[in-house]
């Protein structure tokens, strides 16, 4: 087993127990993925239509312009602005499937949400390894998801069983009392599906260390709890789902709370909204302050696919002080990698970026700067 | 995110170090003053030692723009208090301003080896060859004492000036233990390391008196727990901690009983250093040759 730790929290940071609904943006932004768009100024889109490949409108209202944005790595994006006009206006017929498990497996192919996910389920599996698990601190979409719709989430499940004849590992942290209440009443009538009980600490929901703690090798596939979620919205509504669930929390605020919040809504906007602070002085982490990064300017960001929470924290006034080669960074890596060499060199190396070197650094040195996020399982 | 730390290692090194002062202060000024053999005088010249580390550290550290984990206060402080009791008051600063004048030197470097034994060796030296080396206070000087266990264990023996307590050593080192960024493999396999070949040269001359007698030499407990796993100073690799440990112990030994040295601990912590740079260039010079 990897040498996994358990973080060190501020347990006072507690979420509200409600999903807040952010759904009403003034403008939502797409990000353009093609470089010639063909729609024009003021023209009228219309809500879940494919604006462009894999990129679907959550609003309907006017197309108004192109605006530059950051994604979550701070590379440029650019975006299409669409003027909201709250009729929620759209084209496709409602069609919503009473019960997804009598889909046959064709169809179920056909309808998953993207390439990803088709590439995924493409390949031979035994074993359906789903992490119910947030890794990060002060984090719990998953949770919310598991908390709101645990019926739904099941019912995927046992579909995937039947069609492909697959052992199904649900794991949950141990100590994730709602996620493990939520499911309560409903193992009875799922009985194909296993549940996995891990251990609480740092990391344990990614694929290489989740898979070693069940002790599954190959011939696996591993799903996420938000994945399958948007797989039964797929299925069940016959679209693509445009809102996530986003974590906003941290210590400098009143109301940390987990918010539903379309695709391609702006960061300022949406902590203007929902968000109430207790200090001036705080940081802004998005996606998470161990995996994140901090983010100064609001307006430059949005809500994308890969957004997972922002988590605003009373500022720390931790100057970096100088190495004293201690060697914790290196003892605490999960994958071996050699943080301390990466800074001694000013080099960059590859690993999961998963922040523990910098977290664990008793000399306050952001590690994270001489590491660049590998490709597996990062 | 950084990890929240509270009572950090330099902390605990200063409860430490403030304990052991405490202690050396009372056996070598105190119990000589109430002894007749020093005056007021006398004894502030004995607390006037650390001060001079304190005050010359804060100096440095409030000069230096580069922040450190450690301030250099405690760094001249392990140096000074390993001193003899009898050391001239100059030769102390002087020592701790070699070490002041290194540090600034090699500022954007990381030293190999242990500064501080490096300077303690050669103020050894330096007082061998004045013949001023003696670890015994005047007291001690005067008669003949027959230190039993009890004498060991509070630290009523011939040791640094501040580093007798061999009980204030072991609760220090207990501390310590309990911190995730001392490097205990260092101080848990040099101990380890020096107690076993000790048994074992005790056992073979048939001399057990010399298990107790130098199983008990505080400056050596010092040395192991206080100034061999300084961070700085110590290979940042386990594997490689845990041979440093090793070696260091069991050269310890050879050391102190070939030598008859006291203080033959700085000695064999320099010979360690000495094969740390051999390995770690040989190692390099294996790799340029891969390449």
């Amino acid at each position: 087993m990897s040498k996994l730790i358990t973080l060190d929290k501020d347990y006072n940071i507690k979420l509200n127990s409600e999903i807040n609904k952010c759904l009403n943006p003034d403008y939502i932004y797409l990000p353009i993925k093609i470089p010639k768009i063909e729609l024009k100024k003021n023209q009228k889109v219309y809500k879940d239509t494919e604006i462009f490949e894999g990129v679907y409108n959550p609003v309907s209202g006017y197309v108004n312009g192109l605006k530059d944005f950051l994604n979550n790595d701070d590379k440029p994006l650019k975006c299409l602005t669409i003027a909201n006009d709250f009729e929620e206006f759209s084209k496709n017929k409602n069609i919503s499937r009473k019960k997804i498990t009598t889909i046959e497996k064709a169809e179920f192919l056909n309808n998953l949400p993207n390439l990803n996910l088709k590439q995924r389920f493409s390949k031979e599996f035994q074993h359906v390894i789903i992490s119910g698990i947030d890794d990060e601190p002060y984090v719990a979409n998953a949770t919310f998801i598991q908390k709101n719709y645990p019926k739904e989430i099941l019912e995927l499940l046992e579909t995937i069983h039947k069609l492909f004849n697959v052992n199904i590992t649900l794991a949950l942290k141990n100590t994730d009392s709602e996620a493990i209440n939520a499911y309560e009443n409903w193992w009875g009538t799922y009985q194909e599906i296993t549940l996995k009980l891990v251990p609480d600490v740092y990391l344990i929901g990614k694929e290489r260390f989740l898979t070693e703690e069940l002790n599954i090798k190959d011939n696996y596939l591993y799903l996420t709890i938000p994945e399958v979620y948007n797989i039964w919205y797929k299925l069940k509504k016959n679209k693509v789902n445009t809102l996530k669930l986003l974590t906003i929390s941290g210590d400098a605020i009143k109301n940390p709370q987990v918010v539903l919040v379309k695709l391609g809504t702006s960061l300022d906007w949406l902590i203007k909204k929902a968000v109430l602070f207790n200090t001036s002085n705080y940081d802004i982490y998005l996606n998470g302050t161990m995996q994140g990064h901090i983010i100064t300017d609001l307006t430059k960001y949005l809500v994308l696919d890969i957004t997972d929470s922002i988590i605003i924290m009373k500022k720390q006034f931790n100057p970096p002080k100088k190495c004293i080669s201690c060697g914790a960074c290196l003892d605490i890596c999960p994958i071996n990698a050699n943080p301390y060499l990466a800074y001694l060199n000013q080099e960059k190396i590859t690993c999961l970026n998963c922040g523990l070197c910098t977290y664990i650094c008793p000399a306050y040195i952001e590690l994270r700067k001489y590491l660049k996020k590998g490709d597996k399982d990062a | 995110m950084h990890k929240k730390e509270v009572f950090n290692l330099e902390k605990r090194y200063i409860i430490i170090l403030s304990l052991l002062i405490f202690f050396g202060f009372y056996k070598n000024a105190w119990l000589l003053k109430v002894n007749g053999f020093y005056t007021i005088n006398d004894c502030f010249k004995i607390i006037l030692l650390p001060l001079i580390s304190v005050i010359l550290g804060f100096i440095y550290d409030k000069l230096n723009k580069e922040k450190n984990y450690f301030s250099t206060s405690i760094y001249l402080l392990l140096l000074g208090m390993t001193f003899p009791s009898n050391t001239n008051i100059f030769l102390y600063l002087i020592s701790n301003l070699l070490y002041l004048g290194i540090i600034f030197l090699f500022k954007n470097k990381h030293l190999p080896f242990n500064l501080i034994v490096l300077l303690k060796v050669l103020s050894i030296i330096f007082l061998t060859l004045i013949n001023n080396v003696n670890y015994a206070n005047l007291l001690e000087q005067s008669q003949e004492f027959n230190y039993n266990f009890l004498d060991k264990l509070i630290g009523f023996t011939p040791s640094g000036i501040f580093t007798s307590s061999f009980i204030f050593i072991i609760l220090g080192f207990i501390l310590l233990l309990f911190d995730k960024y001392y490097k205990k493999e260092i101080s848990l396999l040099s101990i380890g390391s020096y107690l076993l070949t000790l048994l074992l040269i005790s056992v073979f001359k048939k001399d057990m008196l010399l298990f107790i007698r130098e199983a008990l030499n505080s400056l050596i407990w010092f040395s192991f727990i206080l100034i061999a796993p300084l961070s700085i100073y110590t290979p940042v690799i386990k594997k490689n901690r845990i041979y440093y440990g090793i070696t260091l112990g069991i050269i310890t030994v050879f050391i102190s009983l070939l030598t008859n040295f006291y203080d033959g601990v700085f000695i064999s912590l320099v010979i360690s250093d000495s094969l740390r740079i051999i390995y770690l260039s040989l190692k390099k010079m294996k790799c340029l040759r891969k390449n």
